[in-house]
């Protein structure tokens, strides 16, 4: 039986980084095979690398597909990974384990928001 | 309101300082962002004023998001993020729908560009600190 909310599986991932150095660049990512993975670091063997950020870890996190969309992952990263609070003027969030990321939400790994802009 | 409308220059020199003090080493939308809001009794900021938000207000919050940077130094000078020549080449097109040059670029064209970039950090936080960006690109473009 199906996953009452399962997805079909995106064979394409578009991440926009929308601050920091790197802000208005966008990563397309072909996807492939069953494990759908995007890593996120400052090592360049990354699928969405941001050199240019000296507080991303080299494998700083993970974007994972599953049955119920994407989800984000901190890698044990040294400044760790953040989504933004409900109120705007509290500190953003650290992710502990895995968070859920849905099309267009904010997210940041170093000093670099990033958001998932579509995927297909 | 006042009636000199401030150079992209005057901006520019400003966005410059606000990134050093920043440790950035870039020059990001954000810091033309709060060289428009930092500079009091200017057209933005009244524009800002006159929709009940304060600009100090909204430049902490953009402060708070994008935070200090590291003390590494990866590269020399301040180079613009891909955003920030995307919003400069807008504000210039701008510029020449009115018939003016590259050195007659103001504080409106720039308000303008950044509110036109919508995906951009900086407008989601206007957005999120209850800014009606929609009228206020209206007020910007009379």
């Amino acid at each position: 039986m199906q996953p009452r909310h399962q997805h079909a599986l995106p064979k394409q991932l578009t991440i926009e980084i929308i601050s920091g150095v790197d802000d208005g660049t966008l990563f397309r990512l072909e996807l492939q095979g069953s494990s759908l993975t995007a890593t996120l670091g400052r090592d360049q063997e990354n699928d969405v690398s941001l050199p240019n950020d000296a507080c991303v870890s080299r494998e700083h996190a993970v974007l994972t597909w599953t049955t119920q969309g994407w989800r984000l992952e901190d890698c044990q990263s040294r400044n760790g990974t953040f989504i933004e609070a409900d109120d705007l003027s509290a500190p953003d969030v650290s992710i502990t384990t895995f968070h859920p990321v849905l099309v267009g939400m904010p997210f940041r790994i170093g000093k670099t928001w990033i958001i998932v802009r579509n995927y297909a | 309101m006042p009636s000199s409308l401030r150079t992209l220059t005057e901006i520019l020199i400003d966005a410059r300082k606000i990134s050093s003090q920043l440790n950035h080493r870039y020059l990001g939308v954000e810091h033309l962002m709060l060289a428009l809001l930092r500079t009091p009794n200017t057209v933005v900021h009244t524009l800002i004023q006159k929709q009940s938000v304060s600009p100090d207000y909204i430049a902490n919050l953009i402060e708070q998001k994008i935070g200090v940077g590291s003390a590494s130094i990866l590269w020399s000078g301040l180079p613009y993020t891909p955003r920030t020549q995307v919003i400069l080449n807008i504000a210039h097109d701008l510029a020449l729908e009115s018939e003016r040059c590259y050195n007659d670029i103001h504080e409106l064209d720039l308000l303008l560009a950044i509110l036109m970039e919508k995906d951009s950090l900086i407008v989601r936080i206007l957005h999120r600190a209850g800014l009606d960006t929609e009228s206020l690109m209206n007020h910007a473009s009379v």
